[in-house]
């Protein structure tokens, strides 16, 4: 089992929670750190053992702003959990986004995109 | 190697190390790609079976690549979003703070203005009441010699009106700094209006055998607040009086102008006269408070050197313009005002 995953947001990164009882890992805030590695790297390695056994796991993305790196490392997030989906892991992805904030709807409309896993967009 | 270029070389590790991360997946195809390659032993068959499905994940990343594309742009455009609206608050900002600091200059000029006003009109009231308090001792000490007494109470008579006159004028100096929101402005004909002060100055003419010449075109209309406008011409006919010497004429004339820089219809007014004129110095400070110029009264009448600026806040109020003109000492000197026309 995964230790759970409790980081405070900071200036230029988000706040990261992943709790291996409920199978639900939040991502909110801004993040545009300068090592994108460092913050999501851990996310990655909670999900490779999260997923030793089978379980359900819910992915909820609440950012209102974040830089490129952050983006390659969300999407690979996203395949990792599309890959667990493709071999009959239960996968859903939420993205929120604030109800006027066309740029971040948008983001997530591209991610979907890539998805093959259910993927939620919820207006806040 | 030097320490800096350590620093660097350590830095770009660092950094080819988390992009490796950042893009492990990419790396692996191009792994795969690169073995396949170099791999001898395979057939037609298992290399066509292979480069098919490296198309495939290459097409993939690709799509990929796209996405990312698209979603940095976003990113960037929220951020000049905000950068906009954040530069937007910031020249509000700045634009309150000015205008909080120019709000505080005019209160501080006013409160300038006030202290020297006190401090003139403390002086000014000073001299003659001074001479008040000489000639009422001169009284006291001889009260049975009629010619003292008389001389005595004509002198005292004259003084309490300069003092009269001064407390006059200052306050309505007063309430023309407040009288903005005062004005009761009605469509006037200026000419009628002229004629009006000319007829009500027609005994001081008379006593200084001046002549009055009026030259009036009709339907020269504005908007004004007749009974200030006619203080003003009041004002501006009562100089040309007490600054022209006897018998000299005064002309006052009224038309309608286009103003140079717009197109707009203007009333002009203008009262000339041929008496002291006004040097450079006198134009310099001609609408100033408590001014004092270099041409004197020609029958020792009196002045408070309030009139004309007066005459200049309630112009302005009617977002007018006045304006002298002369060409020097003892060559006369006109006096315009210029008024929006009215239809």
């Amino acid at each position: 089992m995964p230790k759970p995953l409790n980081i405070a947001a900071t200036r230029d990164t988000p706040a990261i929670r992943a709790d291996e009882k409920t199978g639900e890992i939040v991502i909110s805030g801004q993040s545009y750190p300068l090592n994108a590695a460092s913050v999501y790297e851990p996310i990655l390695a909670w999900i490779d053992e999260y997923w030793v056994e089978d379980k359900p796991l819910v992915i909820t993305f609440h950012l209102t702003y974040f830089n490129t790196s952050t983006s390659k490392y969300l999407l690979n997030i996203i395949k990792k959990s599309e890959m667990g989906y493709e071999k009959g892991k239960s996968v859903v992805i939420n993205w929120k986004y604030d109800q006027d904030d066309d740029d971040m709807l948008e983001s997530g409309e591209d991610f979907k995109e890539m998805c093959a896993a259910p993927f939620n967009l919820v207006p806040q | 190697m030097s320490k800096s270029r350590k620093v660097r070389a350590d830095k770009s590790q660092r950094k080819k190390a988390r992009l490796e991360r950042m893009f492990k997946s990419e790396l692996q195809v191009a792994e795969r790609a690169a073995k396949m390659a170099q791999d001898s032993s395979l057939d037609r068959n298992a290399l066509a079976q292979g480069f098919e499905n490296l198309l495939r994940e290459y097409n993939a990343l690709l799509q990929q690549a796209q996405t990312l594309t698209n979603i940095g742009d976003a990113a960037q455009r929220k951020l000049l979003k905000t950068q906009a609206e954040l530069e937007r608050l910031n020249a509000e900002t700045r634009k309150l703070y000015e205008e909080a600091q120019s709000e505080r200059a005019r209160a501080e000029e006013a409160n300038r203005l006030k202290s020297e006003l006190l401090s003139v009109v403390a002086h000014d009231l000073k001299n003659p009441l001074q001479a008040i308090m000489g000639f009422a001792q001169l009284l006291a000490m001889k009260p049975n010699e009629p010619d003292m007494v008389r001389k005595c109470a004509q002198r005292i008579e004259a003084n309490s009106n300069r003092m009269l006159e001064l407390i006059g004028e200052l306050l309505k100096s007063m309430r023309y700094e407040f009288a903005l929101r005062e004005l009761r402005r009605e469509r006037c004909d200026i000419g009628a209006l002229l004629s009006i002060v000319a007829q009500n100055n027609a005994a001081r003419i008379a006593l200084k055998n001046q002549s009055c010449h009026l030259e009036l075109a009709p339907d020269c209309f504005a908007l004004v607040d007749a009974a200030r406008m006619q203080e003003v011409f009041d004002n501006l006919l009562s100089n040309a009086i007490k600054y022209s010497p006897i018998g000299k004429p005064i002309s006052v004339l009224c038309k309608k102008t286009l103003a140079e820089t717009m197109n707009e219809a203007r009333v002009l007014v203008a009262v000339k006269d041929e008496g002291q004129g006004l040097t450079e110095d006198d134009k310099a400070k001609l609408f100033g408070q408590f001014q004092r110029l270099s041409a004197q009264p020609t029958a020792s009448e009196s002045s408070t050197g309030l009139g004309l600026f007066i005459v200049k806040q309630i112009v302005e109020l009617h977002e007018g313009k006045v304006w002298a003109e002369s060409e020097g000492r003892d060559k006369g000197a006109t006096f315009f005002v210029e008024l929006p026309a009215a239809p």
